[in-house]
């Protein structure tokens, strides 16, 4: 587990760096605890036979489980200062079916500030078995260890 | 987290009537043409007007939305480093936006909602939170997201969402079956109509093609 003891800040990121990755087995029973908790109750993530008549292998995750897979990843780095600014744009590929493992990766792509805020955009990659099944980016906002002086 | 002030001012309410479902026109070697009329209504809005959740934003359901993911951040569950590190309260998980609107799927008052016991019967939606304009359809599955957040919800908060506005509709045959990627434009408001987030998403419409 996480450890929320330690603050990351702007000023210990550099472009290129790498986050650990998490792997998400996908076990039918996660599914349905996900529906649930997430209230997203389309049947393409809790009913096999009606993902296959949708032309799915099975039932798979939602774009809610994938987001949440990826907020986990994102929020273990930044910690507990840090803030989500943004999700995406991100893209579903293909479907991460029941009895996959989703793999989390990823990586610091861009660093920079705006408006005085101190940013980080991150690139993620859900891998399953078969390639990619999401892929996309998330901006996030950390504190600085030196505080920006301010114009009067 | 973003200017000030910014509102979200809506108000209505989003209901989905039913139709016989006529998914002919996906065999028809014309099969795009089907979306030509809602091509011509790019930029319309959908939505006539807004949608409330139907809860208020719990801790219970908080933590319960933590279980699946093993995730053990606790500005998600523990009030007092929420308050440490500047939050009002216990914060949602931001990946949950569409959670946090849900209008629910019964309430007392509503029709009754589960009618036969048809094994992979659907519920009718209470609120059906993507309207599915267009031809007839069988399959639909989110492709692309973008939520841009301009403040947290934390427990306590009543989220609304607001408007559908019809951005783009792409017709595409994929290996699934033929229909046409739609994306969608949205914002969530709070109770107070400050705004939250600003939604972009993007689905897949589609008659299935049958697995052989």
């Amino acid at each position: 587990m996480a450890d929320w003891t330690s603050q990351r800040y702007w000023e210990d990121v550099a472009e290129g760096d790498s986050l650990p990755a998490l792997g998400f087995p996908l076990s039918v029973h996660r599914l349905i605890v996900a529906a649930g908790a997430s209230k997203d109750f389309a049947q393409i993530h809790h009913n096999t036979e009606v993902a296959r008549a949708q032309g799915a292998g099975d039932m798979y995750a939602s774009n809610v489980l994938l987001l949440g897979m990826w907020e986990r990843v994102v929020r273990e780095y930044i910690g507990l200062d840090g803030v989500i600014v943004r999700i995406g744009p991100l893209r579903m590929k293909q479907f991460a079916t029941a009895g996959e493992t989703v793999t989390v990766r990823a990586s610091v792509t861009r660093k920079w500030s705006e408006d005085d805020r101190a940013l980080v955009e991150i690139a993620l990659r859900s891998e399953i078995s078969t390639g990619d099944a999401v892929t996309g980016v998330v901006r996030v906002a950390l504190p600085r260890r030196t505080p920006v002086a301010q114009t009067p | 987290m973003g200017p000030p002030g910014r509102s979200g001012q809506c108000h209505g309410s989003l209901r989905r009537g039913t139709t016989i479902p006529d998914f002919s026109w996906a065999e028809r070697d014309d099969w795009e043409r089907a979306w030509d009329p809602l091509v011509a209504q790019i930029g319309q809005d959908f939505s006539e007007g807004s949608y409330d959740a139907l809860d208020a934003i719990e801790a219970g359901a908080v933590r319960r939305f933590l279980e699946p993911l093993e995730f053990d951040c606790p500005l998600h569950v523990d009030e007092q480093v929420a308050a440490a590190h500047g939050y009002a309260g216990i914060i949602a998980p931001y990946s949950g936006l569409a959670t946090w609107i849900s209008a629910g799927l019964w309430n007392s008052g509503d029709e009754p909602i589960y009618a036969g016991a048809d094994r992979n019967a659907h519920p009718r939606w209470r609120v059906n939170p993507y309207p599915t304009p267009g031809p007839d359809i069988n399959g639909r599955t989110a492709t692309d997201l973008q939520y841009d957040y301009v403040r947290p919800f934390a427990v306590g908060d009543k989220l609304r969402s607001c408007g559908r506005i019809l951005t783009s509709v792409t017709p595409k045959e994929t290996r699934v079956g033929r229909g046409a990627f739609l994306t969608w434009e949205s914002k969530v408001v709070n109770q107070v109509d400050a705004l939250i987030a600003e939604v972009h998403f993007g689905v897949y419409n589609y008659v299935a093609r049958v697995r052989g």
